[in-house]
């Protein structure tokens, strides 16, 4: 009985997240698929869907892309981790409301919200630089970050540091070999997340980035909006696999040295 | 617990970070250059940064395959930006209001009601004019009325035209046996004695919206439209015999309609299965691109309503912000080039038809024309320039669409 709801739980799961990619994937490869008939009427040939791929650009703004992405990931960890430490670990005034006030980016209205960034932005002259659309994609990272680091710093507790320190270890030394190791999978988390966020950021990109940096979703959101399905699905299924093959490789990495480290572990008590 | 000092310095890194880099806007705007000679010289080995809407694969291409290139020789780098032109506007509002002097924008793709409020806001660069841009001055009459008026915003030199759109109608040759209903009336009396084989794409659709104004100018004439004043009472009034003749087609149309197409490409299908006979478009080419990519036949053959159809134009202007005016105004003088226009009448480039005036058309255009005319069943140029009507105030447009809704849609 339990066999039949576990597999029926994974049917409709497979439905849910597979039959949408499969409309992508149709979407990226029909010419002509006209409503109401129920599989495309005419598909484009693996030869077509190549061009279109090299001729619109799709591969130059990968480029930008990850570059944005990688920088965002090194901010928001710099600005994120010190902030979950302080929040789980330490008691100050106003620790409440900046629990609060960490939510803000996603609370306000996107558009209300980069205008004025964009304001600002241009008063500190960094817009159209690299340092500013990384600093406003880790804007609207930082909650993600910071949530998910101080629930693992949380479950992990300041005991370990404070052993650490009693041995005399000094502050960097427990920061780097007890705190941080200790936080990896909060860190893994942290890391993921602001990877799909800044590489799914539009408008943030278009309107800070001056036209300097022409990512991935600023050139396919104008043809999902013209109803360029098919360009739109190509994109779409580009972006995908930027998105995924780096997650799946931080993945793997991880858990490889988890079991070397398990081996050297069994070696030790031997 | 450890580290309290640490925590205290990593918080601070990232506000010295952003305190280092002060604000700094004390630089001069640029001025539009005096001639376009000078334009050049300014504007060699400059990049210029084109924004415009992206989701037009065949503009994008024309402007990748063909201006670029061009611009190239000059010296000069294109780059082309997509962007909303709303998000534009707002970030050229953003920028004005920071006091920026020297933007990232030099040349937008805007019209109608965007210019309207870019003008408002006073937010474009001018005058662009025949003494600026010689192409302007060779193949444009600064007289046409859609070089002096923008849906009825008056232009003052601050945009130019580029692209030139008409609504055109696309008629089964078979089902209409070569005699096409060229005006409101002619098309009541064949929907009568054809019931089930007339539809339109109901507005707010762009085209379902430009064929309804159509019919109310046949009915009462544009003049009549542009005089009323923009509210729903006094719009009503005047265009009440347009809704008049709505209603009395109804139920002679496809589902007696009850229903519409909510889509052209929807419409288009219903087209070439031969559900309906009738077809629109805004663009003049449309059924000879149609034909390119497989979805019409020769059945389909273009015309316009005798008392002509609804025309606008796609332009081009300089925000006061451009760094670079010189670049800017060799692009747009550039893609008002005979060249550039001839190539973007190509299938590829999505056959746009040139701004150019009637008169001052280029034999090869015109030549080019007349042979997709007699190719492909499209209207040759100068019967379209003939039959050309003005637009109507951008604000009465969605008036008229409520109106539509609820005395044709909704009425019983």
């Amino acid at each position: 009985m339990r066999k039949i709801i576990n597999s029926f739980i994974y049917v409709i799961w497979a439905l849910i997240v597979l039959v949408p990619l499969a409309l992508i994937v149709l979407l990226a490869l029909s010419q002509r698929w006209a409503y109401p008939a129920l599989w495309p009427t005419q598909f484009s040939s693996m030869a077509t869907v190549l061009s279109l791929l090299t001729s619109t650009e799709v591969l130059s703004s990968l480029g930008a892309s990850v570059a944005l992405a990688v920088g965002t990931i090194g901010l928001t960890l710099l600005i994120a981790y010190p902030t979950a430490m302080a929040l789980t670990y330490y008691q100050f005034p106003g620790k409440k409301w900046l629990n609060l006030l960490i939510y803000l980016p996603l609370i306000i209205p996107g558009i209300a919200l980069l205008t004025n960034i964009d304001f600002v932005i241009i008063k500190l002259n960094l817009n159209g630089r690299y340092f500013g659309i990384i600093a406003v994609h880790s804007l609207f990272c930082l909650p993600y970050a910071i949530k998910l680091l101080s629930d693992n710093l949380k479950l992990v507790g300041p005991q370990y540091a404070a052993v650490s320190q009693n041995l005399g270890a000094s502050h960097w030394q427990t920061f780097w070999q007890i705190t941080v190791p200790l936080s990896k999978n909060g860190l893994q988390g942290a890391v993921m997340m602001t990877y799909i966020v800044s590489m799914t950021q539009y408008l943030a990109t278009l309107l800070i980035g001056e036209g300097n940096y022409l990512t991935l979703s600023v050139r396919m959101f104008p043809f999902t909006q013209a109803g360029k399905y098919q360009l739109a699905a190509i994109y779409a299924i580009v972006f995908m696999l930027v998105t995924l093959v780096p997650l799946f490789l931080i993945d793997s990495w991880l858990a490889w040295q988890e079991r070397s480290r398990e081996a050297h572990v069994s070696i030790d008590r031997d | 617990m450890y580290f309290r000092k640490l925590v205290k310095v990593l918080w601070v890194v990232p506000l010295l970070f952003l305190g280092g880099c002060s604000a700094n806007n004390s630089q001069q705007s640029t001025k539009l250059p005096p001639t376009y000679q000078s334009a050049l010289k300014a504007a060699k080995g400059q990049t210029v940064t084109y924004y415009g809407f992206g989701g037009s694969d065949t503009q994008n291409r024309w402007l990748d395959q063909v201006v670029k290139p061009m611009m190239k020789e000059k010296g000069i780098t294109l780059k082309r930006v997509p962007m909303d032109i709303e998000d534009i506007l707002s970030k050229l509002t953003t920028e004005k209001e920071a006091g920026t002097k020297k933007g990232h924008i030099d040349v937008v793709w805007i019209n109608g009601e965007n210019f309207y409020n870019a003008k408002k806001l006073d937010l474009l660069a001018g005058p662009l004019d025949g003494q600026l841009l010689p192409n302007f001055k060779r193949y444009i009459n600064a007289s046409d009325p859609d070089v002096k008026r923008d849906m009825d915003t008056a232009i003052d030199k601050l945009e130019v035209p580029y692209g030139n759109a008409q609504m055109v109608m696309i008629g089964s040759k078979q089902m209409f046996a070569g005699d096409y209903p060229t005006s409101a009336t002619k098309l009541l009396d064949w929907a009568k004695k054809n019931p089930g084989k007339l539809t339109y794409v109901a507005p707010p659709d762009f085209t379902g919206s430009a064929f309804v104004r159509n019919i109310i100018y046949e009915k009462v004439g544009f003049a009549a439209v542009n005089n009323a004043p923009a509210t729903k009472a006094g719009l009503y009034k005047a265009i009440k015999p347009g809704l008049d003749y709505l209603n009395e087609l109804k139920p002679y149309l496809w589902q007696q309609g009850k229903t519409y197409p909510k889509t052209t490409a929807q419409l288009d299908k219903m087209f070439a299965d031969h559900q309906v006979a009738l077809d629109f478009s805004y663009n003049q080419m449309y059924a000879a691109t149609q034909k390119d990519t497989g979805q019409f036949t020769d059945d389909a053959v273009t015309f316009v309503f005798d008392k002509g159809t609804i025309g606008n134009y796609n332009y081009l202007a300089i925000p006061k912000t451009a760094p670079d005016k010189a670049a800017a105004v060799v692009l747009i003088n550039t893609m008002l080039s005979e060249k550039a226009q001839e190539e973007r009448l190509e299938l590829k480039y999505g056959a746009v038809i040139p701004p150019y005036s009637a008169t001052k058309m280029p034999t090869e255009i015109t030549n080019k024309l007349a042979t997709s005319a007699q190719t492909n069943n499209t209207v040759p140029a100068t019967t379209l320039a003939d039959k050309r009507l003005p637009e109507v105030a951008g604000k009465k447009i969605p008036i008229i669409e409520q109106l539509w809704k609820e005395h044709v849609l909704n009425a019983n």
